[in-house]
């Protein structure tokens, strides 16, 4: 499974690897509706489908090391979608 | 390309064609509701078709048009000039497009945004109230929208030099559920620029998220050619829209000509601006501007862009400069010289190259190819028996039957496997109702064409060869042939001109006749434009006939038209429909009475026949001559050929006879050259049959004489000057067969165009 939940210390974080298909988006959309404050980590992703690119558009949730992929990197990086959290994420 | 793609191809050019008659008729009777559902239906179906294929704009296109049919059929809307015009220009765009789509495998660029408009001109015309102008529309209406001065904002600084494409990208909804990955089409995109991706609506603040409906509009900036844009987003094409952002420097032609010229012509003509713009002495400069010159308009004429292979052929002459600035608009598809765009486009050489036929057809050849077997296996007993030694008269007799019988059989099976070929004349003289209309209204001239003999047949090859010069006649019969109205009425005749375009059997060939009522031919104008052209020297101008003066009509470079229309007049046209007669084996003439009208008659043989011709060898080189341009063939021994400066000539039959060489001609090196230059040594003479003049054409030897089919050249070779066309012999080389009426008319004539070996691949 490409989108996992692990336990980091005192925090979940939620983990994208390899490639993430259009599945993905839902179980994401689940865990981050779930616990709104969990970290995600992007750098172990490998190949986002958009839809899974709009759930982290939508939800904005924080996010952790830089995307693996490097065009959702650069549709990530577009000023609005840190500004409600206003957390620079990569 | 697949079975079904050809059979679409076939069945829109049926449908469109048979819409536009019944478009027409509707014109002249507006009442007439059976035409309407006829023309509804077409539409019906030809939407049905394209619903198969992938070409979004073509089908909201044709939704749009069918929508104010039915509204016509309804009678909310009136079946009125504006209804019809706007169905014939929707059926010429598909018309074009379909011809694209064959040709490139896909719509043109323009489909879009030309699309948009044709379906904003139909919603209008239904209720304009009711239904907003589209969005295609509305974004071809505006210069740079906001999204795009946005997306440059943000990408600033904007890399120099480099054209950009922006894109904005709007996916379905449901796209996700449809496989979709937009980011995906996105990353097929190598040089991005800028990218951005933000919701269509505003995210709800609360509730549930619904992770499969897409709510992302994409924008970006990218060096890759629109084209290639277009390319990777050709699936999604109706959520896309385009915006060119900087205007493409003159390197990047060929991919904005793409949408005008095939790209292998642009291809040669952007390597022929190269070739002209790297610096050379004075010398080679003039020779290699010549070649670029030549290159281009070969290029360009194997696309029928005859007028803009004139004009880099002349601007070769001119300079460097006048060249490039000529290769550059054409290049840019700012020259003016296509077609007008109502017109419709004559569709490419390359059609398709089906041929429907009769299922009775079909069924008696396979009669007679099962008669054939049963008649083979009859002969198989006899050979069987005659090897077994029995001899008795009644075998003799047996094999001679046998023998007859496989005889007609084969005749009667060939007859029939010709027959196949055999289209209605209809087929093309149907298409010239509409361009007829056009040309017409664009002069100001009311018109009636009246056909006849349309169920004449004659061989595939013919009749499709026939359009493209009738044309030409059609629209100087138009032009120059027909008076203003208020001219007619002055001289007495009905303001509405009427051309005749008819066919009829005589003898073994179909004469094709085009006649106007028009103002005639004036012997005395066509002298007076001979004289000052210098196309017949002044004395043999005088003693010419009426009859054959007005003849000259088919000279090349002869027109005599006083100013230079849309429809014709640029000096090009009758000299094309005789050229493109003769390739088929035709004859063309004229017949005139001043203030009564012009007759063109093309008289042409019922089928593409063999021809016979005549090998000759020039140098290393083997040529085929046709026969029936060869008078005679006399030997001449050199000491009696002489040498006048100028030329050569020599005594025949009592009649001094210029003598060219053929070598000359075609312009073989003389070190290629055969033949021994002694004053004894004997020239081979061919004294050709021309009607103007007797010429004697010298060659090195003379070989067989052979039954040839020949093929028209095509491609870029097509109009390669003096060559009739192409064919195989035995031992499988290829033969060049010389017109040599052309060639001599390009050596002597007023064509000035380079030499014949720069026409050869």
């Amino acid at each position: 499974m490409s989108v996992r939940r692990v336990v980091d210390g005192s925090a979940d974080i939620v983990v994208l690897e390899g490639p993430c298909p259009v599945e993905d988006a839902e179980t994401l959309a689940a865990f981050l509706l779930e616990s709104p404050t969990s970290p995600v980590d992007l750098s172990a992703c490998a190949r986002m489908h958009t839809a899974v690119l709009q759930v982290l558009l939508r939800l904005q949730p924080m996010r952790r090391g830089t995307c693996g992929d490097p065009i959702a990197a650069r549709c990530l990086a577009w000023p609005h979608s840190n500004e409600k959290n206003g957390q620079a994420a990569d | 390309m697949n079975d079904l793609f050809e059979q679409f191809l076939i069945e829109a050019r049926e449908l469109i064609q048979s819409a536009t008659e019944d478009l027409l008729a509707l014109e002249s009777a507006p009442g007439e509701g059976e035409a309407v559902n006829r023309v509804f239906r077409a539409f019906h179906t030809l939407k049905g078709s394209v619903g198969l294929f992938d070409f979004p704009p073509l089908l909201e296109v044709l939704h749009a048009a069918e929508d104010g049919l039915v509204a016509a059929r309804a009678g909310t809307v009136a079946v009125d000039a504006i209804l019809i015009d706007l169905s014939l220009e929707t059926l010429d765009a598909v018309a074009r497009w379909t011809d694209t789509i064959e040709g490139q495998g896909d719509l043109p660029a323009t489909a879009g945004s030309e699309g948009g408009t044709l379906v904003a001109r139909f919603r209008a015309l239904l209720a304009p109230t009711l239904h907003p102008i589209p969005r295609a529309a509305e974004s071809a209406a505006t210069t740079r929208p906001d999204w795009v001065a946005a997306l440059v904002a943000d990408a600033l600084p904007l890399p120099e030099g480099v054209p950009l494409t922006a894109l904005r990208y709007v996916p379905r909804a449901d796209c996700f559920f449809a496989g979709d990955d937009p980011i995906g089409l996105v990353r097929r995109l190598p040089s991005l620029v800028a990218l951005t991706v933000v919701p269509v609506e505003p995210w709800p603040e609360t509730g549930e998220h619904d992770a499969f409906t897409c709510n992302l509009a994409i924008t970006l900036l990218t060096a890759e050619p629109r084209a290639e844009v277009e390319a990777v987003f050709r699936v999604v094409r109706d959520q896309i829209t385009l915006e060119p952002l900087v205007d493409p420097a003159p390197a990047i032609g060929v991919e904005r000509a793409s949408a005008t010229l095939p790209v292998v012509v642009a291809a040669i003509l952007t390597e022929q601006l190269r070739v002209i713009a790297t610096p050379g002495d004075a010398d080679s400069d003039a020779g290699r501007r010549e070649a670029a010159g030549q290159a281009a308009a070969n290029a360009l004429r194997s696309v029928r862009r005859g007028i803009a292979a004139e004009a880099c052929a002349r601007a070769a002459q001119q300079g460097r400069e006048a060249l490039s600035r000529v290769l550059e608009s054409v290049l840019e598809g700012r020259d003016g010289v296509a077609l007008p765009p109502s017109v419709p486009l004559e569709p490419s050489a390359e059609t398709s190259r089906l041929l429907r036929i009769d299922a009775a057809r079909v069924d008696t050849l396979i009669a007679l190819a099962g008669e054939l077997v049963v008649a083979r296996n009859a002969l198989n007993h006899l050979v069987l028996r005659a090897v077994d030694g029995i001899q008795d008269a009644g075998l003799s007799r047996a094999m001679h039957e046998n023998d007859a019988l496989i005889g007609r059989l084969a005749a009667d099976l060939h007859r029939n496997v010709t027959g196949l070929r055999l289209l209605p004349m209809a087929q093309v003289f149907r298409r010239f109702r509409r361009p007829v209309r056009e040309i017409a209204r664009s002069l100001g001239k009311d018109v009636t064409l009246d056909v006849r003999g349309e169920d004449i047949e004659a061989d595939k090859g013919i009749v499709e060869t026939l359009f493209d010069p009738l044309l030409h006649v059609l629209r100087n019969a138009l032009d120059h042939g027909l008076e203003e109205p208020a001219e007619r009425r002055q001289a007495g005749k009905p303001e509405t001109g009427r051309i005749v375009l008819g066919a009829e059997v005589q003898e073994d060939s179909i004469v094709v006749t085009l006649s106007d009522d028009g103002r005639g031919i004036d012997p005395v104008r066509i002298r007076a434009a001979a004289r000052e052209r210098g196309l017949v020297a002044a004395d043999g101008l005088a003693t010419m006939s009426d009859a054959a003066v007005i003849d000259l009509i088919f000279t090349p470079g002869f027109s005599t038209a006083a100013r230079v229309s849309d429809v014709s007049g640029r000096g090009v046209g009758m000299d094309v429909v005789r050229a493109a007669a003769t390739r088929i084996g035709g004859r063309v003439s004229v017949a005139s009475q001043v203030g009564r009208g012009t007759t063109i008659r093309l008289a042409l043989p019922h089928r593409i026949a063999l021809t016979r011709i005549m090998l000759v060898k020039v140098g290393p080189d083997l040529y085929g001559l046709p026969l029936d341009s060869v008078g005679e063939v006399v030997r001449r021994r050199r000491d009696q050929i002489l040498d006048l400066g100028p030329g050569r000539a020599t005594v025949h039959r009592g009649r001094t006879v210029p003598v060219v060489g053929l070598a000359d001609l075609l312009g073989t090196p003389v070190t290629a050259r055969l033949g021994d230059g002694s004053p004894d040594a004997e020239a081979r003479l061919l004294v050709l049959r021309s009607s103007s003049e007797t010429v004697a054409l010298e060659v090195d030897s003379l070989g067989a004489r052979l039954d040839v089919l020949t093929r028209p050249l095509t491609g870029l070779v097509a109009d390669a000057p003096g060559i009739a066309g192409t064919t195989v012999l035995g031992d499988g080389r290829v033969l060049l067969v010389l017109d040599p009426q052309a060639l001599l008319a390009r050596s002597f004539g007023t064509e000035t165009s380079g030499a014949l070996s720069e026409g050869l691949p």
